[in-house]
């Protein structure tokens, strides 16, 4: 029976040390190399029809994908990689060795992109402040048509000047990091803006105190900003176009 | 590294960040590849149960349609 591969991340050829060795996310024995292109492609063995059973409830889904996280994190301090996105399986060996060899380019392009990289996201959230006007009851009718009519115009005062902040945010960040992807903040209620910012693993102490710099203005402005990082390139493993 | 700057040390990562990244980012190769959910709404339907705001693969297209082609059968 030929197993099937689940992919992992690619890395350059030789740029793991020699004896490397990590095991499985997947929990069934080590890691293993595919070598082609130039890359190491990092996959976990699995029976076929096995992959499908690891995503068939919600916790194994989970402890899948926070066990190929983790084993990303832990490749962060080895080398520079590709992280590929989890649930990707190939048949055999020739057709992953196939498909790295035609999207060779594209490989190429977000490895030298990702170099010595990681990512970091950084979200503008509304302060939460206590609200008075909400905890007020209205007293009359007319009270609560003008409480209700104020309200409206503060949300739309409040979405143009979270579009001037995302749009002069995202300008910033771009001085700052390599590359600059705005985020969707559709799941995120307070948030207004946020981005995923590839910069170098090790922030240096310019862009630091850039970051810094803009918290502060943020903070001025009634917003909080949070970042978090580094991450594994998850967002720039296509290249500054995913 | 100034211990001020400690809000952006991965200490705060949540489950909800992971499995957005695990599961909606990362490379795709196009070739001769599937996602290893035949079905791909099964791997949906598994990360909404462990977290209710990647509801946003059912209300966005464009990130299903992002899944959909890579689908070989």
């Amino acid at each position: 029976m030929t197993l099937h591969l689940l992919v992992h991340a690619f890395v350059r050829s030789g740029d793991l040390p020699p004896n490397w060795k990590a095991p499985s996310p997947l929990g069934d024995g080590d890691l293993s190399l595919v070598a082609g292109g130039g890359f190491d492609v990092l996959v976990s063995s699995v029976e076929p029809g096995a992959s499908d059973s690891l995503f068939d409830d919600a916790e194994r889904t989970q402890a899948a994908a926070l066990a190929h996280h983790d084993l990303l994190c832990s490749l962060m301090e080895e080398c520079d990689f590709l992280p590929v996105r989890l649930g990707i399986v190939y048949s055999s060996a020739e057709t992953l060795e196939r498909a790295v060899a035609e999207q060779k380019p594209l490989l190429d392009g977000a490895m030298a992109l990702c170099s010595a990289a990681g990512e970091y996201t950084v979200k503008v959230s509304r302060r939460r402040a206590a609200n008075a006007e909400k905890a007020a009851r209205p007293v009359s009718g007319r009270d609560y048509l003008k409480a209700r009519q104020r309200r409206a115009h503060q949300r739309r005062d409040d979405q143009v000047s979270s579009e001037q902040l995302g749009a002069a945010l995202g300008d910033r960040l771009a001085t700052l990091g390599r590359a600059v992807i705005a985020d969707s903040v559709q799941n995120s209620p307070d948030a207004v803006a946020a981005f995923t910012m590839l910069s170098d693993r090790q922030l240096s102490t310019a862009t630091l105190s850039g970051l810094e710099l803009i918290r502060k203005e943020i903070d001025q402005q009634g917003y909080e900003l949070q970042i978090r990082g580094p991450w594994p390139p998850y967002r720039f493993s296509q290249g500054e176009a995913a | 590294m100034s211990q001020e700057y400690a809000p952006w040390e991965d200490d705060d990562e949540t489950l909800v960040d992971v499995l957005d990244r695990v599961l909606d980012v990362g490379l795709v190769v196009v070739g001769d590849l599937r996602l290893s959910v035949a079905d791909i709404d099964l791997v949906y339907v598994g990360v909404k149960l462990v977290a209710a705001s990647i509801d946003k693969i059912e209300r966005s297209p464009e990130i299903k349609q992002s899944f959909l082609p890579q689908v070989v059968a």
